[in-house]
């Protein structure tokens, strides 16, 4: 087929060029003494266990003129080998390092990671894959790399090491964050939910609602959250800890809450609101027969966006000692260990990105019905 | 019997409804029509509460309707407007089935009267499960008329009911719902701001403007003796003389006669203005009228004045 009778396939193009010059141009390990100080980087094709790579793009880059099945297959080949060569390159440079050497993965590692899972992302685009088939995917690329990580194939590297050390308080600070996310959630859909049912009708209360929480975003989280330590310390709750977090992140949550809800509300046809009230139904019924149902997939959309808002804005939490997986990130920060603020900031988007994908899931479970 | 007595509604400084008395016997058909903006929606909906007037009131049987809790009041009379709002989440069957549901019917006798309100309505029995998107617009229409009359209200009121759909749909509906009124027996007040609409379906109509009702009466009344030009204008206009052919029946013009056998015939119910379309078509001065021997309805019978 020739070039001009389909269209380009821009993405995996995109995606296949950054790949081969982050194979390049960019470290893909970098061999540190120890855990704080700044180590000497190395290139794909300095590493014997990595010369691969760039081939692996331009063939990424060749499939760009074969069917997207065929660049699906490399995509899903290339993502697991990648993280498989570079767990055992790092084993294998750390054999001839010192005793407190570390192997720390290198911008062109991510690179090529995010490039590659992007690529899959849209190769699975292309061959307009089935909800079944995309889940299929990811859970099968998601239990390879699960199952490297427990045959050891990572154990060298140095981000893996920081997670043995710390592997009690990693897990304590899962569950912490996932709390605080959810208990911000359900604290915001409790308060924001009635609100919005009871300003939905009024012109003016809708407005002032909506120009106040606006007002509250608009604040900066930080800053939010060092104005919560004196008034809630002076009511008695503590200014630091738990208590300022869930406050915070439950006002940030509160907007989502108010704007989806009123949307969900506003997807009943203002006909049969009047029907439904000219054939006697009951405020209550007009609301959980007819409103609530009718609302529902953008009521689920909201729920989902709160989320993945609050799971992300947790980690500012941990400055007021809410704990969390900010911690990590903070703690690195402060030491310079870049590989403790990797460790905490991927754990929060694997978090954020499940439960986009979970509420996603369940959007389009009930859809249908609706 | 349903009686408006003086009642009045402002909205902001706007009268909608300024002092109307009206009354509709039991089982009437009774039209109310007038240009948009004329108040005809807002006494129509006094009627089941949509609506509170700020003066005088509204007796339904006597009983004032303010006597009587809004929601049990409405699930007593029916209702259906031009938006239809059909519930977009439930089946054609549960939504004609939503009044005898909040009436707490048994599932048997709901499913029985939601086949016999379908075939009544002339829907296809194997819509019942669809949802209502998946209809035409007539299809949606008659599920709101069905719907409105599914608890078998003593009274339905139609605000529009026919408005949003092609004329060849709405004719059909217009005679469908004729047919079924007189079946039921049910007093039905009817909104439009259709003149021809009005004609066609009105056993009485009373012509609301500004709030007020100019005029109240049969078709034929309003047709000969407008009160006055606005009525006249909107009644009559260039097409007059069609509309009050359109209100009366071959039986009302028909006189004594005979035509050979095998000249062109006309059903007795048939409306003048078919008669004279029969006869234009065949270029004809008369036409024998079936199950009336010795009956012709002419030419001349069309222009006497009516009886």
């Amino acid at each position: 087929m020739r070039w001009t009778e389909r269209s380009w396939p821009l993405a995996l193009l995109v995606l296949g060029i950054t790949g081969l010059l982050a194979s390049l141009a960019w470290n893909v390990v970098v061999v540190a003494p120890n855990r704080l100080l700044t180590g000497h980087g190395y290139v794909t094709i300095a590493v014997p266990a990595l010369r691969w790579l760039p081939l692996a793009w331009l063939a990424v880059l060749a499939t760009s003129r074969m069917r997207a099945l065929a660049g699906l297959m490399v995509a899903m080949t290339l993502l697991p080998a990648l993280v498989a060569a570079t767990g055992l390159a790092a084993a294998g440079l750390l054999a001839t390092a010192g005793e407190h050497a570390r192997v720390q993965l290198g911008a062109g590692f991510w690179c090529m990671a995010t490039a590659a899972v992007l690529l899959v992302a849209d190769r699975l685009r292309e061959i307009q894959a089935q909800s079944y088939l995309r889940l299929a995917c990811w859970t099968g690329l998601a239990l390879l790399v699960v199952a490297m990580a427990a045959a050891g194939v990572f154990d060298r590297l140095s981000i893996v090491q920081e997670f043995a050390l710390q592997r009690m308080r990693f897990i304590t600070a899962v569950g912490q964050h996932l709390l605080l996310a959810f208990a911000a959630a359900a604290a915001a859909v409790t308060l924001g939910a009635p609100l919005a049912m009871a300003v939905a009708q009024r012109q003016a209360g809708r407005g002032a609602t909506l120009a106040v929480l606006n007002l509250v975003q608009t604040i900066p989280s930080m800053a939010l959250f060092a104005l919560l330590v004196a008034p809630l310390a002076w009511l008695g709750v503590g200014g630091t800890g738990n208590a300022p977090a869930l406050v915070a992140l439950t006002a940030y949550a509160l907007l989502p809450v108010v704007r989806y809800t009123l949307a969900g509300l506003a997807t009943a046809p203002s006909a049969a609101l009047d029907a439904a009230r000219g054939m006697g139904l009951q405020p209550w019924q007009v609301l959980t027969r007819v409103q609530l149902p009718l609302g529902l997939p953008v009521f689920a959309a909201g729920l989902r966006i709160v989320l993945v808002q609050s799971i992300g804005l947790a980690a500012v939490a941990a400055l007021v000692g809410a704990g969390g997986l900010g911690r990590f990130v903070f703690l690195g920060l402060g030491q310079g260990a870049n590989d403790l603020v990797m460790l905490g900031t991927l754990a929060i988007i694997v978090l954020a990105l499940t439960a986009d994908g979970a509420c996603r899931a369940l959007e389009r479970w009930m859809e249908p019905r609706a | 019997m349903i009686e408006f007595s003086n009642v009045s509604k402002r909205f902001g400084q706007d009268e909608a409804v300024d002092g109307v008395s009206l009354r509709i016997a039991s089982g009437e058909l009774f039209v109310l029509v007038g240009p948009s903006g004329s108040g005809k929606s807002t006494l129509l909906r006094m009627v089941n509460r949509l609506v509170e007037p700020d003066e005088g009131s509204v007796r339904i049987d006597g009983k004032d309707v303010r006597d009587t809790p809004a929601n049990e009041l409405r699930r007593g009379i029916g209702y259906a407007i031009q938006s239809v709002g059909l519930f977009p989440h439930w089946s054609v069957a549960r939504n004609i089935g939503t009044v005898p549901r909040l009436l707490g019917w048994k599932q048997e006798r709901i499913e029985c009267r939601v086949q016999e309100l379908m075939a009544m309505l002339e829907l296809d029995a194997g819509i019942a499960t669809r949802l209502p998107a998946e209809l035409s617009g007539g299809q949606q229409q008659r599920v709101g008329v069905a719907r409105a009359m599914a608890a078998q209200p003593a009274i339905v009121l139609m605000d529009e009911a026919f408005g949003a759909l092609d004329p060849v749909t709405r004719e059909k509906l217009q005679h469908a719902f004729r047919r079924i009124h007189a079946d039921t027996g049910t007093t039905v007040v009817f909104v439009t701001h259709d003149m021809d609409e009005a004609l066609q379906l009105g056993d009485r109509i009373a012509f609301i403007d500004g709030g007020h009702v100019r005029q109240c009466g049969t078709p034929l009344e309003l047709l000969l003796n407008p009160v006055d030009e606005v009525v006249r204008g909107f009644v009559g206009g260039a097409s007059a003389g069609l509309r009050l052919l359109s209100v009366r029946k071959v039986r009302d013009a028909m006189t004594p006669g005979s035509l050979i056998d095998g000249a062109p015939s006309i059903d007795a119910e048939a409306d003048l203005r078919q008669a004279l379309s029969m006869m234009v078509d065949g270029r004809l001065r008369a036409l024998r009228v079936d199950g009336a021997d010795g009956q012709v309805i002419s030419l001349d019978g069309l222009l006497a004045p009516p009886r």
